[in-house]
């Protein structure tokens, strides 16, 4: 049980510093005029930079979820 | 979509104090079906594979389980991140058209940070091309800015006829002043276009 504990975790941390690292990576590239304003014409437009956070922790959330449920099916 | 924005909050890289920001635009949603199909159908597949294990004892024994736990998280992972890195990278492709230039900032998350601009008065010709129904049916397409000694080309432009138009007007509008003669002031208001 210890193991199995103990491997979930290491992995659930890997995927946590997988998705802050392209996150962090994300915002050191990102310009202001990457996300949506008054004049973006763009056909995504609804993307504002705060639900850009929210949906990257979702899928964060997501894949935390998927791997946990992947460990007690398999282990 | 052509109204420029003098007291304007956005900034880029590589503009010029003058310079005001009429529109911008990222390239169109189609260019992240690829990768969001490509990365379903490695989750489908994953799935079928952990639902076939499961069903027909085929790791009965704890190793074999347990590598093939690490091989399917490995995939899962690798086509969820692979995903993601297209998505930002869709932030990170901006087109920003000033009433002087026309600039493409195209960044990647690592290795990739490219700024390419056009003077709006040297240029020469806009062509835009639209092939097949669904860049016809989407209004998205390819922009060719010729200038002097210069080709800028933009894939997936969004609404593609309306870019195009105002493209076109703005060198009209643009073309007077490379010779000093205003005939327009860009500072002053113009009627929005409702869209």
């Amino acid at each position: 049980m210890f193991a199995f504990f103990t491997t979930l975790i290491i992995a659930e941390i890997t995927v946590v510093a997988a998705e802050a690292a392209l996150w962090f990576a994300f915002r050191s590239k990102a310009v202001p005029i990457s996300f949506p304003h008054e004049t973006d014409a763009s056909s995504l437009r609804s993307f504002t930079f705060a639900r850009l956070r929210l949906l990257i922790a979702l899928h964060t959330l997501v894949c935390l979820i998927a791997v946990a449920l992947l460990f007690f099916l398999l282990w | 979509m052509v109204t420029p924005m003098p007291d304007i909050a956005i900034d880029f890289p590589g503009r010029d104090r003058d310079e005001l920001v009429l529109f911008y635009f990222r390239q169109h949603w189609i260019r992240l079906l690829g990768p969001f199909l490509r990365m379903i159908v490695w989750t489908v597949v994953l799935a079928a594979g952990i639902w076939l294990l499961t069903l027909i004892d085929l790791a009965d024994q704890t190793g074999t389980r347990r590598i093939m736990l690490l091989l399917f998280s490995f995939f899962f992972l690798y086509a969820q991140f692979d995903f993601l890195n297209e998505f930002y990278r869709h932030f990170l492709h901006v087109i920003v058209v000033t009433n002087r230039k026309i600039h493409r900032i195209k960044k990647t998350l690592f290795f990739t940070d490219d700024h390419q601009s056009i003077n709006v008065s040297a240029l020469q010709d806009v062509h835009k091309s639209q092939h097949g129904p669904v860049q016809n049916l989407l209004a998205f397409g390819t922009l060719t800015l010729e200038a002097q000694e210069s080709v800028l080309r933009i894939h997936f432009v969004p609404d593609i006829q309306r870019k195009y138009n105002a493209i076109l007007h703005l060198r009209g509008w643009e073309a007077p002043r490379a010779n000093g003669t205003p005939s327009h002031d860009p500072t002053s208001p113009r009627p929005r276009d409702n869209r």
